[in-house]
């Protein structure tokens, strides 16, 4: 499960270990690049995920991946590999990152827009959502044609919806319902 | 027909169109992790709460019930059909209500309070109602002290029901248990053409469609459903629908209730609510305990079951009631009451099972049918030995009070004396007369399925029963003599049964029975 409790519990030691050790931004950028590593090859998660690999060749590999460039994960590596965890991973590094977030007080926030948006646009956006939340607002661009027109925010599980597409949505429900 | 002007419709578009809301907000919005089953765990809706409504991206509806660390499980109104993994889910910051009013009588609606009998919307004035609502405290409910008339000659004379009683009626399959609770439906026309109504709601849950569909072509060809309504989760329904259905039930009942009018809600039947519940819960991964329930089965009876009441006949205490919708607080009127009558379906007779022993222990009482007793022609196929009603009793009228005090007694009697003679042997003549007596009572105890009788009625057969007057009768014909009698006393005798009907018996009254019973005796 995404972002289950077992995640969770490893990436909560993993940042509060990496605060004592003084190396917390270093292991956010690493985290950072393992995810994007993860993420981008199919064939690798398919690898992770699959129960018939046994776990030390899982472990070799994924040391031999990291050993390099990412030295600071190959602790989690072990630790995930020796409980027999290594197939939550993925989930274990997405979960650090929100956690990083949180402890760094950084509001990740996701708009979503039929085309693309100016710096200008970009800066009001960010300008409006400080003066609703308290924190740094780091921005993600999206793109999605099927809103039409008009944007999308997202952020600790709340969306404001103020496309077209919701829009046109609602106003049908409302003219079916008095018809 | 009429001519259609476009530039009118225009306009009444544009109308409409301009009233649209479509306004956004802050939605709290969730992620489906894993749909099936009829329940969604949902990552994210961190503030949702316990019985909160959510949304789904295709407008199905679902109700929060497990709330865990970092997800939360959802049963779903409807088939989980076009829900994704990866969808969005949106809390509605509304806890479960359907919605109630006067144009809900003679419907048949769902868990969620939509009409499906296809007479379109529900019209007049509705209220909100919670399906979850916390029963009536103690200070707002008084002792029951009305009778609730079911028709039924062995239910009112021997295990009277009160207004605000729960009453368990229980037996195996086809035993007449929804009979009986039809019959008592049935018999509230009579309140309803005299303008004093009893409300009836009759929940069916888990039952074929074509079952529902016969109870109300019945209950409309008697003339029934103009003050009933009917709330059906059938068998093809999703099991969360069936678990919620009895709830929507009990609301429109306090609705009726909370106005200040006695309603009477027939749950048919709890024992399948238990066994969707059941389901819900094991699918909600929640422990199974004994014959795999979980463990607030009885909790989940217990708080129904609590919510029919008799209310304390004063307007300003009944005012003040806990948990009253807001939107019903100007209507609030005391002396209401809500009669329960859940069914329990046993498995070959065994009430000490898990479900039968947890609704009876809640009930003020139980009406028992047997399979043996229907199947040798007893019908309704009640066991008056081991039915009881604890608090029935103090909510009889008097005359009826009266006449029946001993007829229990006298059946119990004659069921112990009849094992005797059947090995034959030669008995003394009072044995004998307590076996006849006994014989012609169980006949005049047999009543016909949508057959109910007035009170004035069985007073009159059960006091001429029970004073042993037909015993020149033959026990075949008693059906008859039955017919006879009351036939003869609605004729010359309206006088008598119109103070029968008030409650009042004394010698005047018992003579005039007596003696048209003898007469109409003498032609058997």
């Amino acid at each position: 499960m995404a972002l289950g409790t077992s995640s969770k519990r490893y990436s909560k030691a993993l940042v509060s270990n990496s605060i004592d050790e003084g190396n917390l931004d270093i292991m956010f950028d690493e985290i950072c690049s393992l995810i994007n590593i993860l993420e981008e090859s199919d064939d690798l998660k398919d690898f992770i995920a699959n129960p018939t690999i046994s776990r030390e060749n899982k472990t070799k590999l994924l040391n031999k991946l990291t050993d390099q460039s990412l030295p600071n994960t190959s602790k989690l590596i072990r630790l995930l590999s020796i409980n027999n965890r290594i197939n939550i991973l993925l989930d274990v590094c997405k979960a650090f990152v929100v956690q990083y977030n949180q402890y760094n007080n950084i509001i990740e926030v996701t708009v979503t827009t039929p085309f693309e948006i100016s710096d200008d646009l970009k800066q009001t956006i960010k300008e409006y959502l400080s003066s609703i939340k308290e924190g740094k607002i780091q921005l993600t661009k999206k793109k999605d044609k099927a809103l039409i027109g008009g944007f999308t925010l997202d952020f600790d599980n709340t969306r404001l919806d103020v496309s077209v597409k919701k829009r046109l949505e609602k106003m049908q429900k409302q003219l079916k319902a008095t018809n | 027909m009429q001519k259609i002007k476009p530039a009118e419709v225009s306009a009444l578009l544009k109308k409409q169109l301009e009233s649209a809301d479509i306004q956004s907000s802050f939605d709290e919005i969730g992620t489906v992790l894993e749909v099936g089953d009829g329940i969604a765990r949902v990552y994210g809706l961190s503030n949702a709460q316990y019985g909160e409504l959510v949304s789904f991206d295709n407008d199905l509806q679902g109700m929060v019930l497990n709330l865990e660390e970092d997800h939360v499980g959802i049963v779903l109104f409807g088939t989980s059909k076009g829900v994704k993994e990866g969808d969005t889910v949106k809390r509605t910051k509304q806890i479960a209500s359907i919605k109630v009013g006067e144009g809900i009588l003679g419907r048949v609606v769902d868990t969620l309070g939509k009409p499906i009998d296809g007479k379109g919307p529900i019209k007049g004035e509705l209220f909100d109602m919670p399906i979850e609502r916390k029963a009536p405290g103690v200070i707002y409910r008084q002792p029951v002290n009305e009778p609730l008339q079911t028709g039924i000659k062995s239910i009112d004379a021997m295990i009277p029901i009160g207004r605000g009683q729960r009453e368990l009626v229980i037996g195996d399959r086809q035993t007449g248990k929804t009979t009986v609770c039809i019959d008592a439906i049935l018999n509230q026309k009579e309140f309803y053409d005299a303008g004093e109504p009893v409300f009836c709601i009759y929940v069916a849950i888990g039952q074929k469609a074509s079952t529902v569909a016969g109870i109300a072509k019945t209950l409309e060809e008697k003339g029934a459903l103009d003050y009933t309504v009917i709330v059906a989760a059938n068998a093809s329904d999703p099991a969360s629908m069936q678990v919620f259905a009895p709830f929507s039930g009990a609301c429109i009942g306090e609705f009726f209730r909370d106005t200040g009018r006695p309603a009477l809600i027939i749950y048919d039947d709890l024992s399948k609510q238990a066994v969707a519940y059941r389901e819900v819960s094991l699918l909600l991964r929640r422990p199974p305990g004994r014959e795999a329930y979980p463990g607030d089965v009885f909790y989940l009876h217990s708080r129904l079951l609590e919510r029919s009441a008799k209310v304390v006949n004063d307007n300003k205490v009944a005012s003040e009631m806990n948990d009253l919708p807001k939107s019903l607080k100007s209507k609030v009127k005391g002396g209401g009451s809500l009669t329960a009558l859940p069914i329990i379906e046993t498995q070959a007779g065994d009430v000490s099972a898990y479900i039968p022993t947890n609704v009876i222990s809640i009930t003020y009482g139980q009406i028992f049918l047997e399979s043996d007793l229907f199947n040798s022609g007893v019908r309704p196929a009640i066991n008056v030995g081991i039915s009881v009603s604890r608090v029935g009793g103090s909510a009889q009228i008097k005359s009826m009070k009266k006449v029946a005090g001993t007829l229990k007694l006298d059946q119990a009697q004659y069921r112990e004396l009849e094992a005797f003679s059947k090995f034959g042997s030669d008995l003394d003549a009072a044995t004998l007369n307590v076996i006849e007596k006994g014989r012609r009572n169980v006949e005049i105890l047999k009543q016909n399925q949508n057959d109910p009788f007035q009170v004035e009625d069985q007073v009159a057969i059960i006091y001429a029963g029970s004073q042993n007057l037909l015993k020149e009768v033959p026990v075949e014909k008693v059906k008859a003599f039955e017919e006879a009698f009351l036939q003869e006393l609605r004729k010359n005798n309206k006088k008598l049964l119109v103070e029968l009907k008030s409650g009042k018996i004394s010698d005047k009254e018992t003579d005039e029975i007596k003696k048209v019973a003898e007469k109409i005796a003498k032609t058997f």
